[in-house]
C-alpha cells in the first residue's frame, strides 16, 4: 500500500504543538515511517504546501493578514483530511484574547478558530495536546480507524471556555465528579470543589481541553472497547 | 523559496527555524551579500495589549504561550517582573527549583537546534538517523526535568508569582540526578559527533563574523539587577520601517531594540564571551558555544539537585498587590537575554512589555549574513536558532534615541 502523504502547517501560534509533536521522541521516526512527511517548515526545506492526504494545521490565521488566510485555504484545498492540531487552531485558545493595537502591525486583531474559515475534519484541542495524540491520530488515519477519529470529529471546535463544563455538564446533571477536566487542564485552572469543577478564570486560556476530556461530553464506547480488547491481547 | 529580483535575493519563508522568517539580501555580481535584512512575518498576536486590565496571575500563564520551545523562560521572566513590581521575594528553594526548570528547558531546546542544522552538516542518512535518536533521547530527559519541576514540559503551570507551586519529592530528586547522568553520556557522544561534523564541513571560516556588541546578564539563569544597571538606562528602539527602509520594513512584525543606539547580539556566544572569556567569532562559534552550554547546564543541574531541600517551601504569597511601580524581570533564555517589564496596580496589570531573546537577534542575523555568499545566509540564520514567534510582541516607546542615562533609585526603577 502506498504511504499517505503528510503536511504540517504552522500559523500564528507558539510552536508548542510542534514541540509536542516532536516530543514523541524516538517514536517520531515510527510516525515518519507511517506517512511521508512532505511539508513542515521546522524540519524540511520544502516551502510550498503540496497535495497531501492528511494535514495538521497548528495556530490561528489572522483575519487581517491576507497571507495567513491564504495559507490556511491552501492547506484545506491541498489536503483530503484536515486536522486542527492543538488549541490555537481548534478553539483559538490564547488568541481569543487578542484585541489588536500593538505596533508594528496594530491592525492584527482577530484570530478566530480555523473552522470559521475552512472545514475541519478532526479537532485535537489542548494547549498543547499530549504528544501521544499526534501518534494516535496519524496511526488511526493510516489504519482507517474511524471509531477513534469519530471522537475527534464530533467535538465541534470553536470558542471554548472553562464554563463549558458548567453550562453543558454540571448544569445538565451529567457531572460524575471524576476530575478528568481538572487533570486535563494545562494551566491548572480547575480545582474540584465538593465533587464539582471549579474554574479559576484568571488562569483559563480557553483551550477546551477540559470539555474535550470530560467523559460526559462524549463517550467513545466502541473505541474504548476496541482498545481494551487490544490491551488484553497484549 | 528563493526569488531573484535584480540585485536583491529574497528567501521566504526561511526553513528549519521556528516561525516564519524572511531574508531580503542585496548582493553584488559575485553573489556576495552587501546588505542583509532578516525579518519576522509572524502576525502580531498583541499579548502586551491584551494583558492590560487582567489579573497579574494571568501574565505568566499567557506569556509562556509566546513560545512553545522556551515557555519556562517567559513564565520566569514574567513572574520575576511582577515580583519586583509588587515587592515579593520567592523562597530560596523556590528559586532553585525555578532555575532547574529552566535548565530542563535548555537541555531540550539546545539539542533541538541540532535537529534543525543536521541536514546542513551530515549527509549520511544512517548517521543522521542515529544522531536524531540520540538527540531525541536527550530531549526526552530535558523535557522530563521541565515537566517534573514545572508541572508540564510545555507551558509549565507551576511557575507562579512568588516561587514554584510545589516542591519535588525526594524520589523525584534521585530520579533526576540519575537522568542527568544518563544525559551526560548521550551528550558526550553527540558533542563529539557534532564537533567532527562542524570540522569536516566547508563553511567559510569568516561566516557571520560581525563587529556588534554583545549582551548577557548571567552564564545560566539571568539577573534582573544586572540588566537594570548595565543595559536598561541605554535602551531605545526603532520601528522596522525606519530601520529596514520603508519598502522592506512595512511587513516586518518586530521592533528593533537597541542598546546605546546600536543593535546587540545575545545568546550562547555572548554569555560565554562575557562569563567564560570565549574568544571565537562568527556563526560556527555560536554552534560550538551551544554545545559547551549544554555541558555547563548539566553540571549546574546536578549542583542544584544536591542543594535543593525537598521539604522546604517553594512559594511565598504576595503581601501587597502593587502600586503601579515598574518591575523588570530578566531571564537567560536558550537564545539569549529575555526581558519582561510590567506595572501592577492593585493586582491588575496596567502595562506590559516583553523583549524576548530573538527580538534582539533579528537585526543582528541580517547583518551577520553580510560579506558572504547568499547561499550561506540560512546557515547564519540557523546558527542563531531564531524563535520568531517569541520575538513578535513589540511596542515602540522611544524611536531610535537612547533614553537619557540615569542612575537607579535605591528602590529599583521609578
Amino acid at each position: 500500500m502506498k504511504k499517505p502523504k503528510f503536511a504540517y502547517v504552522h500559523l500564528a501560534a507558539c510552536s508548542g504543538c510542534e514541540i509536542s509533536f516532536l516530543d514523541n521522541y524516538e517514536k517520531v521516526l515510527d510516525m515518519l515511517d507511517m506517512v511521508d512527511l512532505e511539508y513542515m517548515l521546522l524540519l524540511k526545506d520544502a516551502t510550498e504546501i503540496p497535495k497531501v492526504d492528511i494535514v495538521f494545521v497548528d495556530g490561528a490565521a489572522c483575519f487581517q493578514s491576507k497571507e495567513a488566510v491564504e495559507t490556511l485555504k491552501k492547506a484545506r484545498e491541498n489536503a483530503s483530511y484536515l486536522v486542527a492540531w492543538g488549541g490555537c487552531s481548534s478553539t483559538a485558545t490564547i488568541n481569543n484574547f487578542s484585541r489588536g493595537g500593538q505596533l508594528p502591525q496594530p491592525q492584527h486583531e482577530s484570530y478566530p478558530p480555523i473552522n470559521r474559515l475552512v472545514q475541519v475534519d478532526a479537532y485535537v484541542p489542548g494547549s498543547p495536546p499530549g504528544p501521544e495524540m499526534a501518534y494516535n491520530v496519524i496511526k488511526a488515519f493510516v489504519e482507517g480507524d474511524l471509531d477513534y477519529l469519530k471522537y475527534l470529529s464530533s467535538y465541534g471546535g470553536g470558542f471554548a471556555c472553562g464554563c463549558d463544563m458548567w453550562k453543558n455538564v454540571v448544569d445538565n446533571s451529567l457531572c460524575i465528579g471524576c476530575g478528568a477536566c481538572a487533570m486535563a487542564c494545562p494551566t491548572r485552572a480547575i480545582t474540584m470543589e465538593l465533587g464539582r469543577p471549579n474554574v479559576i478564570f484568571d488562569r483559563c486560556v480557553k483551550c477546551g481541553a477540559c470539555y474535550a476530556q470530560c467523559p460526559r461530553s462524549f463517550l467513545p464506547t466502541d473505541a474504548i472497547k476496541k482498545m481494551m480488547k487490544k490491551l488484553m491481547e497484549e | 523559496m528563493v526569488t531573484v529580483l535584480g540585485e536583491t535575493i529574497v528567501i521566504a519563508p526561511t526553513t528549519r527555524n521556528e516561525g516564519h522568517g524572511k531574508l531580503v539580501l542585496e548582493v553584488d555580481d559575485g553573489g556576495i551579500v552587501t546588505r542583509g535584512n532578516f525579518l519576522s512575518i509572524v502576525t502580531v498576536r498583541g499579548f502586551e495589549k491584551f494583558l492590560v486590565g487582567r489579573a497579574m496571575e494571568f501574565a505568566p500563564v499567557a506569556t509562556s504561550r509566546f513560545c512553545g520551545l522556551c515557555p519556562p523562560t517567559h513564565a520566569t521572566a514574567s513572574s520575576e517582573a511582577i515580583e519586583r513590581s509588587i515587592g515579593l521575594n520567592p523562597p530560596k528553594d523556590g528559586l532553585l527549583l525555578r532555575e532547574l526548570c529552566n535548565i530542563g528547558n535548555h537541555l531540550h531546546d539546545h539539542p533541538l537546534q541540532q535537529v534543525l542544522i543536521l541536514p546542513d552538516f551530515v549527509k549520511d542518512v544512517e548517521k543522521s538517523k542515529e544522531a536524531l535518536i540520540r538527540i531525541q533521547k536527550m530531549r526526552r530527559i530535558g523535557q522530563y526535568i521541565c515537566g517534573v519541576t514545572g508541572g508540564e514540559a510545555i507551558h509549565s503551570p507551576y511557575i507562579r508569582i512568588g516561587g514554584m507551586y510545589t516542591n519535588i519529592s525526594e524520589a523525584a530528586r534521585n530520579k533526576l540526578i540519575e537522568l542527568l547522568g544518563e544525559f551526560r553520556k548521550y551528550h558526550d557522544v553527540q558533542r563529539k559527533f557534532m564537533e567532527d561534523a562542524f570540522a569536516a564541513s566547508d563553511v567559510p571560516k569568516d561566516l557571520g563574523v560581525i563587529d556588534v556588541d554583545m549582551m548577557a546578564t548571567d552564564l545560566i539563569y539571568g539577573r534582573s539587577d544586572v540588566y537594570e544597571k548595565e543595559y536598561y538606562p541605554y535602551y531605545s528602539e526603532m520601528l522596522p520601517a525606519n530601520y529596514y527602509g520603508k519598502q522592506i520594513g512595512v511587513e516586518a512584525c518586530t521592533i528593533i531594540p537597541m542598546i546605546k543606539g546600536k543593535i546587540i547580539d545575545v545568546g550562547p556566544k555572548a554569555r560565554l564571551s562575557k562569563f567564560r572569556g570565549y574568544k571565537e567569532k562568527g556563526s560556527m562559534a555560536i554552534n560550538r558555544a551551544r554545545l559547551e552550554e549544554i555541558s555547563i547546564r548539566i553540571d549546574r543541574g546536578l549542583e542544584i539537585l544536591k542543594q535543593l531541600d525537598t521539604r522546604a517551601k517553594t512559594l511565598n504569597k504576595p503581601t501587597s498587590y502593587g502600586t503601579g511601580r515598574l518591575g523588570i524581570g530578566v531571564n537567560e533564555a536558550p537564545r539569549g537575554t529575555n526581558v519582561h517589564m510590567v506595572r501592577v496596580d492593585d493586582g491588575r496589570i496596567t502595562y506590559y512589555r516583553a523583549l524576548p531573546a530573538t527580538a534582539w537577534n533579528i537585526p543582528v542575523i541580517g547583518k551577520a549574513t553580510e560579506g558572504s555568499h547568499y547561499k550561506w545566509a540560512q546557515w547564519v540564520m540557523r546558527s542563531y536558532d531564531p524563535c520568531i514567534s517569541c520575538a513578535t510582541h513589540m511596542l515602540v516607546v522611544n524611536d531610535g534615541k537612547v533614553i537619557e542615562e540615569r542612575w537607579m533609585s535605591p528602590g529599583g526603577v521609578p
